[in-house]
């Protein structure tokens, strides 16, 4: 289905991206239209991360396109609609409130030396309230449980002016009553008009509010559409067993 | 109180009060970026500038400014460039600048005595024009590290999310380490090159023992930093030992002296403690005994206990969390 303009929030034509000579991600072509709720997935080493990375511009691309909202990515700057939460193993904070962390959401709309604004203060708010953490907001960061410092990061990502949610891997890490704490978070996001796109090992609690699911496996495309009936695990049948597990306790290296 | 009325005491104690106020502002996105021993590297190269400028028999201040700037720009480019062989490039750069520092001072017949002026501090050789470099100096870096504090905050903590928001990292990034290298050179002439990172880091860590929140520890930071400065001037000044040793050896017993004092305030602070929950499967509920004449509540002097969605009180060694109109026991 060829989406229009307007309604293309992430589009990609051949995309290949390399690292160090080699080849990690090859003719990717992938389009998410606005108001959808897409799982990446795949394997260890399957690109999921690279992809992510190489979308938002983190990671250059060495062939092929990438558009945001229906403009060229080179040419993108309206980054104030674009929220991105991190791995949370990939945050480091020593010293901060939450209330700081999530602060810091609002700087693609605010300029150096602008004092806080009023509008700041109103968005840091609002986005401690949506995850459901208004009353820490003067709480230390470190201190939190992992489901909560995920949900911290979901609100600094909320507190700017965000029509697209990327989200790399925000279970890994928290036990399993957490996830469908966060899922139903992310489901509500995005009833609300959020476009989401989320890095998954295993659909699990997000199954049932997927629009799309994405799966890469050695850097390819292998299936783009309805997710899969059940929770799957998209790792490499010659793992061993305790793989996919061990990386699902302590997170993924990207 | 005689030393204030003498003109070289005055200078040292403005000069000492900059360094103090400085060094803990830039140290503190330092510290955040795991950076902690830039400041000693920094110091080093610094070295060289100050024995270039005794060798060319120019004022020492300006060329280790410079020197030390130049040597920011080729740390960061290098730690940016990712490569393995960075972290010796800069080994290689920090022993070069102190050797050509030692070097260059003793060509000229300048012995270690001058320039351990330079590397432990002194009262004595702070010039007026000395005081107005450092006095514009520390003013960029407080403007700077006070006025961008949202930004070179996010670039410590979390580089990704920056760049995605659409910030210059690569330039926040550069800025820091130059700030860096100019804060050192502001403290060269009291605290000295060789201790400088010690003012950058310490009441660092001394501020967030104490304090939770980036903005908080960092004004405190400061504080403690002018503390230690001011009263290793003074202090020196009856010791007639270097000032630089003696501000290190305060901020360091702050540091220890905060180390109890955080402890108090842990326990102070212990509503704040979180159980996860970890059980998929927790334990049937069970109601405890009715609580007669008291209700558990933020001030009912149990201490509170968030788990998970709720909170608890530990209560008898229980934790007892409120139910409608019973408690249960966790």
């Amino acid at each position: 289905m060829q989406l229009t303009q307007s309604d293309s929030v992430i589009r990609t034509e051949s995309l290949l991206v390399e690292l160090g000579g080699l080849p990690i991600l090859r003719e990717i072509s992938i389009e998410i239209g606005r108001g959808e709720l897409t799982a990446l997935m795949g394997g260890n080493g399957s690109g999921k991360t690279t992809l992510v990375r190489a979308l938002l511009g983190l990671t250059p691309h060495q062939g092929g396109r990438v558009e945001l909202f229906g403009v060229p990515a080179a040419e993108f700057h309206d980054w104030r609609r674009i929220g991105y939460v991190p791995q949370r193993g990939a945050v480091n904070i020593k010293q901060a409130t939450v209330k700081e962390v999530v602060a810091t959401g609002r700087l693609s709309t605010r300029r150096p030396f602008a004092p806080t604004s009023a509008t700041d203060r109103s968005r840091i708010t609002a986005a401690l309230a949506a995850v459901g953490l208004a009353d820490r907001a003067r709480h230390p960061f470190t201190q939190l449980s992992g489901g909560q410092q995920q949900r911290v990061l979901i609100a600094r990502a909320l507190a700017a002016e965000v029509d697209l949610l990327v989200l790399d891997e925000p279970f890994a890490g928290v036990d399993l009553r957490v996830q469908d704490s966060l899922a139903e978070l992310i489901g509500g996001l995005n009833a609300a008009g959020t476009t989401v796109l989320v890095v998954l090992h295993e659909t699990g609690a997000l199954a049932p509010l997927l629009t799309k699911c994405v799966v890469l496996r050695e850097g390819r495309v292998v299936h783009v559409g309805a997710p899969p009936e059940e929770a799957e695990h998209y790792h490499e049948t010659e793992l061993p067993p305790e793989r996919p597990l061990l990386t699902g306790l302590i997170g993924e290296a990207s | 109180m005689e030393f204030l009325s003498l003109a070289f005491m005055q200078r040292a104690l403005l000069a000492a009060l900059l360094a103090g106020v400085t060094s803990p502002a830039i140290g503190s996105y330092i510290v955040q970026r795991r950076l902690s021993l830039l400041g000693d590297g920094l110091g080093h190269v610094a070295i060289a500038g100050v024995g270039l400028a005794l060798a060319t028999g120019t004022a020492p201040l300006p060329v280790a400014v410079a020197t030390a700037i130049v040597g920011a720009v080729i740390i960061e480019l290098l730690r940016q460039s990712g490569k393995a062989s960075a972290d010796v490039a800069m080994a290689i750069l920090f022993y070069g600048g102190l050797a050509t520092g030692v070097l260059l001072a003793g060509l000229v017949g300048q012995g270690t005595g001058t320039l351990s002026n330079f590397l432990f501090g002194s009262l004595l050789s702070i010039t007026e024009a000395d005081l107005w470099i450092i006095f514009a100096l520390a003013a960029v870096i407080l403007i700077t590290t006070i006025g961008l504090m949202p930004q070179l905050f996010a670039v410590c903590t979390d580089e990704d999310f920056a760049k995605v928001m659409g910030l210059p990292v690569r330039a926040y990034n550069l800025l820091i380490v130059v700030l860096a290298a100019i804060t050192v050179t502001v403290s060269m002439r009291t605290v000295g090159l060789l201790m400088v990172s010690a003012l950058m880091v310490v009441p660092v860590a001394t501020a967030s023992n104490l304090l939770t929140g980036f903005r908080r520890s960092f004004f405190l930071a400061m504080a403690l930093g002018v503390v230690a400065a001011v009263a290793g001037v003074i202090g020196s000044y009856y010791l007639n030992a270097p000032p630089g040793s003696l501000i290190v050896v305060i901020t360091i017993a702050g540091f220890v002296l905060s180390l109890p004092l955080a402890a108090g305030l842990k326990r102070w602070r212990q509503h704040e403690q979180v159980i996860e929950i970890t059980d998929r499967a927790p334990f049937l509920h069970e109601t405890t005994r009715p609580h007669e004449g008291h209700s558990h509540g933020p001030d009912c002097g149990h201490r509170a206990v968030i788990h998970g969605d709720h909170t608890d009180y530990i209560h008898d060694g229980h934790r007892h969390a409120p139910h409608g109109d019973h408690y249960d026991e966790h």
